[in-house]
């Protein structure tokens, strides 16, 4: 403990106004991100799984300020990214890169494969001479497994899974501590994804990156994750040490959502928790609690009280008026 | 063994090409704009006339071999006329139309990247100026401006941007938000360079289509302005111009005003096919 | 009890493109029994949803054409029917789901006025009739307050609303068979949970078949009853579901099994398949797995293995397998 993490999330929030009619007048708030904080420890992996519009993806572009936070602090190396300006931005942007769902959407079709893998060497100036920058090119395919062949073509022209591995290759050209991972793998075929989750897990052992995974496939999650984290419209459910996460499920929700996943022969198969209804509009989400209207143990207090994240065992937090734990820990 | 298909590196261009390639009527379009522009650049090589040597014991003659398209008023050749008139058009055309586009894509590219503010002072702007009527408006910057090659360019480049700063307005707002810009915010890109090595080269396209479907209709407002007195000043021969000369002669003698006005019809027909050719060819969204 | 109601029989199915014929189904077989469910599992190309739109006869058309085999559904040749006799059995005989469930919907109809036309189309029933059984489809399809619904548009409705309603419509005359294709990929887990329970429920009170496309093992595993794997338009294995888990025994089936990520279990790096899936315009000479397979030999990379019974319902399309069902190890 006498190191800070490489990463503290201190109560983020992310609001959105909603805007209505012709003269925009506020009609109400959007809280897509609200009140999420974590640590992350170097070389460590942090999953966040979530359905769907629950901010999860929101979350991971307002660490990187692609979205600028409403309030909350995110702190890298113990300086405070949120307040960074400028030239010492540009600096901190470095340690932090991104990797992005739709290997279609994440390239830029005009550019080759060279440029594309090139561009942050370009835009920090990092090698002096031409030689210097296409030898770190080519040591960076090497490493995501890309032919070098291919340097000079087309992202259309290579299947999802190299493209995969071109976003991979682009945010570690320059090495980062810390790669943020937005459902990399669920556009990929299941043989494909073993592919990119082993070459993840191996970037992670060499170059001691740490990750931020986000993902809706909880299988995936708890295959590359040291802890994880639940998220339901803008909240933090669970927070907690993968294995007594998965094992050991507090909140109502990550005990549906685990029972809910279709299971293959030989996995323990828990009693199905069937929820109804949909999951309510971020726009108008219920009071109280935020799942009290599809929870199968909600109680009167639910509905008018929110939950906080309270630690429930070793390395396990869970927000839940229900929870026995939650209640003797308070 | 098994026959290994090797695939070639296909830029985007390069695709684009062998789907025009294909569009046998847009390649034929094609090589009329090309012989168009041929006899623009050669037109003194291509006649033995003078354009404006008038040569009044000459008048009026009907087409024959010395004159394939006959002689004007002042005994002047058409045809040369014609192939110096095309240096007008084509140069109208495109001067005009690359400076419409030059504006027309900074203004829609800073109106949708930066948006908020910015985007609603560049969007009123655009609106005022497409809710003019186009060549009333253009005849009075010519009758501001005075007659003259340069003030074409300037007046037509002017009025013709604000169709392309839209379509790159949509085009920017749908493509900043992709997922290659924010890598590039990441790695700590400035706005210049994603405006520059990220949304120019993806608007490229658009660009191509809008300046060769924009040329015709440059070509066309030319010689309306000429038929009006308002484009280039005599003796300069211009379509536009030279289907106005021919006006009080038009029943007696009919051919001076069909040939510059065939010209007119063939040359914008042409662009206007090719740019449909090209559009089918640059669109993804057409592709299959 | 064992009615075959659909019996597709050395189905073969090509695109004729500039780059030659391409077989994008490559006779396949299979049989769906009354009240059962059939899956086809694969990656992404193997042919898993032309072979169901071959079925229905809505595949791309030119440039792919049906070029041997036969569909007999109630005994009628499919592939010989005219285009008028074909849209009398869909929906009637055969009816549809899609993956995405907003592209199938028509965004400016009312969903009242989408499905009582979907029944007035096939039967001769009264508007206040087609109305009364509309609302009881909705009803069926466990959604509250149908008259509600019956008046919204498509776009009022959530994802896993929308697949409730094209489920209520392919039901709504009364199908002998169903073919879902991917019918929950676009969907979050809980509400993939309850979609898949409402299509058994369904199965179980009217008797459908099902034929189920998708290319997840967990959902083959708790829906189906018999399962095909599909690889590059090829069978590669058909065997009762619990007969593949217990036994997969196609390299690739094996591959596919081992590269999904477990629940329970830990593993350190995920099982890989080598290599990719060929494009059809390259397809290897021998077996169309064998430059993959580690098990391949000079024979499979020169001959095509057809498919062998190596146990009474369980075949696979493999060399290792003689026509006496041994296993025979190299």
């Amino acid at each position: 403990m006498s190191q800070a993490p490489l990463l503290q999330v201190e109560h983020l929030k992310k609001y959105y106004s909603m805007k209505t009619g012709l003269f925009s007048r506020a009609a109400g708030v959007v809280k897509a991100v609200d009140d999420i904080s974590f640590q992350l420890e170097s070389g460590q992996t942090i999953g966040i799984v979530g359905e769907s519009g629950c901010g999860k993806s929101t979350m991971g572009k307002t660490i990187l300020r692609l979205i600028e936070p409403t309030a909350g602090k995110v702190l890298l190396d113990g300086e405070d990214f949120t307040a960074l300006q400028g030239d010492a931005l540009k600096r901190a942007r470095r340690k932090m890169k991104l990797i992005f769902q739709d290997p279609y959407a994440s390239l830029n079709p005009r550019m080759t494969v060279r440029d594309i893998i090139g561009e942050n060497i370009d835009i920090d100036r990092t090698y002096s001479t031409r030689q210097e920058r296409e030898d770190r090119i080519a040591e960076v395919m090497e490493q995501t497994g890309l032919n070098l062949d291919y340097m000079d073509r087309y992202p259309h022209e290579f299947s999802g899974g190299q493209r995969q591995r071109i976003g991979i290759a682009r945010a570690i050209v320059l090495p980062p501590r810390l790669i943020i991972c937005d459902e990399p793998v669920s556009a990929l075929d299941v043989s494909i994804q073993a592919k990119i989750i082993n070459l993840l897990k191996a970037l992670q052992r060499d170059m001691g990156l740490s990750y931020i995974f986000i993902s809706h496939d909880l299988s995936v999650v708890k295959h590359i994750s040291d802890r994880v984290g639940v998220m339901y419209l803008g909240h933090m459910m669970e927070l907690a040490d993968k294995r007594s996460l998965y094992a050991n499920p507090m909140n109502p929700y990550t005990q549906a959502l685990i029972s809910a996943v279709p299971k293959l022969p030989g996995e323990t198969v828990r009693e199905k928790i069937a929820l109804s209804g949909d999951v309510p509009s971020p726009a108008n989400p219920p009071s109280g609690c935020c799942f009290h209207t599809r929870c199968p143990h909600a109680m009167p207090i639910c509905a008018q009280e929110q939950p906080e994240l309270k630690q429930v065992g070793e390395d396990h937090f869970c927000a839940c008026h229900l929870c026995k734990a939650c209640a003797a820990a308070s | 063994m098994s026959k290994s298909k090797k695939i070639n590196s296909q830029s985007y261009y390069r695709v684009s090409l062998a789907i025009l390639k294909k569009n046998r009527l847009a390649m034929f379009c094609l090589g009329i704009v090309i012989a168009l522009v041929l006899i623009a650049v050669f037109a003194p090589w291509l006649t033995p006339y003078d354009p404006n040597l008038n040569d009044v014991r000459n008048r009026f003659k009907g087409p024959s071999w010395e004159h394939p398209f006959g002689t004007d008023e002042y005994g002047r050749d058409i045809l040369t006329r014609i192939f110096y008139g095309c240096r007008i058009s084509l140069s109208v055309g495109i001067v005009s139309q690359l400076l419409a586009s030059l504006l027309g894509y900074f203004i829609g590219v800073f109106a949708g990247y930066y948006g908020g503010r910015v985007d609603s002072v560049l969007s009123f702007l655009i609106q005022v100026f497409s809710s003019f009527p186009f060549l009333l408006f253009a005849i009075a910057v010519m009758f501001i401006l005075g007659p003259g090659l340069m003030n074409l360019y300037i007046a037509l480049g002017l009025l013709g941007w604000t169709s392309t700063a839209r379509l790159i307005r949509g085009e920017v707002m749908r493509l900043k938000n992709s997922e290659y810009i924010q890598a590039c915010i990441v790695g700590g890109g400035s706005g210049w360079r994603i405006i520059m090595k990220h949304l120019l080269p993806n608007c490229v396209p658009t660009l191509i289509i809008t300046i060769t479907m924009g040329i015709p209709r440059a070509i066309l407002s030319e010689a309306s302005l000429s038929f009006l007195g308002l484009g280039v000043s005599p003796p300069t021969a211009s379509w536009g111009a030279m289907i106005s000369h021919a006006q009080p002669y038009i029943r007696k003698f009919a051919y001076y005003s069909l040939f510059p006005g065939f010209a007119i019809i063939i040359c914008v027909l042409a662009f206007n096919i090719l740019g449909d050719g090209l559009r089918d060819a640059l669109d993804p969204k057409l592709r299959s | 009890m064992s009615d075959i109601i659909l019996d597709v029989k050395d189905l073969s199915m090509s695109f004729f493109t500039d780059q030659g014929e391409l077989p994008a189904v490559n006779r396949v077989s299979f049989q769906v029994e009354k009240g059962r469910t059939l899956g086809i599992v694969g990656e992404s190309g193997c042919g898993k949803s032309m072979t169901s739109l071959c079925v229905m006869r809505l595949f791309p058309s030119p440039p792919g054409r049906i070029v041997g085999g036969s569909i007999l559904f109630h005994g009628q040749d499919l592939t010989k029917l005219s285009k008028k006799e074909m849209r009398a059995i869909r929906g009637k005989g055969i009816a549809m789901i899609f993956q995405e469930p907003m592209t199938s919907l028509n965004p400016v109809l009312t969903i009242g006025k989408q499905l009582t036309e979907a029944i007035m189309a096939h039967e001769t029933v009264s508007k206040a009739e087609a109305r009364a059984r509309a609302l009881h489809m909705i009803d069926l399809v466990g959604i509250p307050m149908p008259e509600k619904i019956y008046a919204s548009c498509p776009h009022q409705l959530s994802g896993g609303m929308r697949q409730r309603i094209m489920i209520a419509m392919a039901l709504s005359c009364k199908p002998d068979l169903l073919i879902c294709d991917e019918p929950t990929t676009a969907l979050d887990v809980t509400i993939q949970a309850q979609i898949l329970d409402l299509i058994n429920r369904l199965k179980n009170e009217t008797g459908t078949s099902v034929m189920m496309i998708t290319h997840d093992m967990g959902v083959i595993n708790e829906m189906t009853d018999t399962v095909l794997v599909m690889y590059a338009g090829q069978v590669v294995e058909y065997a009762a579901t619990g007969e593949l888990f217990s036994r997969p025994s196609h390299p690739y089936t094996t591959g596919l099994i081992a590269s999904i990520p477990s629940l329970d279990r830990e593993e350190e790096e995920l099982n890989v398949i080598p290599g990719a899936v060929p494009m059809l315009y390259e397809l290897p000479e021998g077996c169309l797995f064998c430059p993959r397979c580690p098990y391949a030999t000079d024979r499979c990379r020169k001959e095509r293995p057809e498919l062998s019974e190596i146990a009474p319902g369980h075949q696979v399309r493999c060399f290792r397998y003689s026509s006496d069902g041994k296993e025979e190890r190299p």
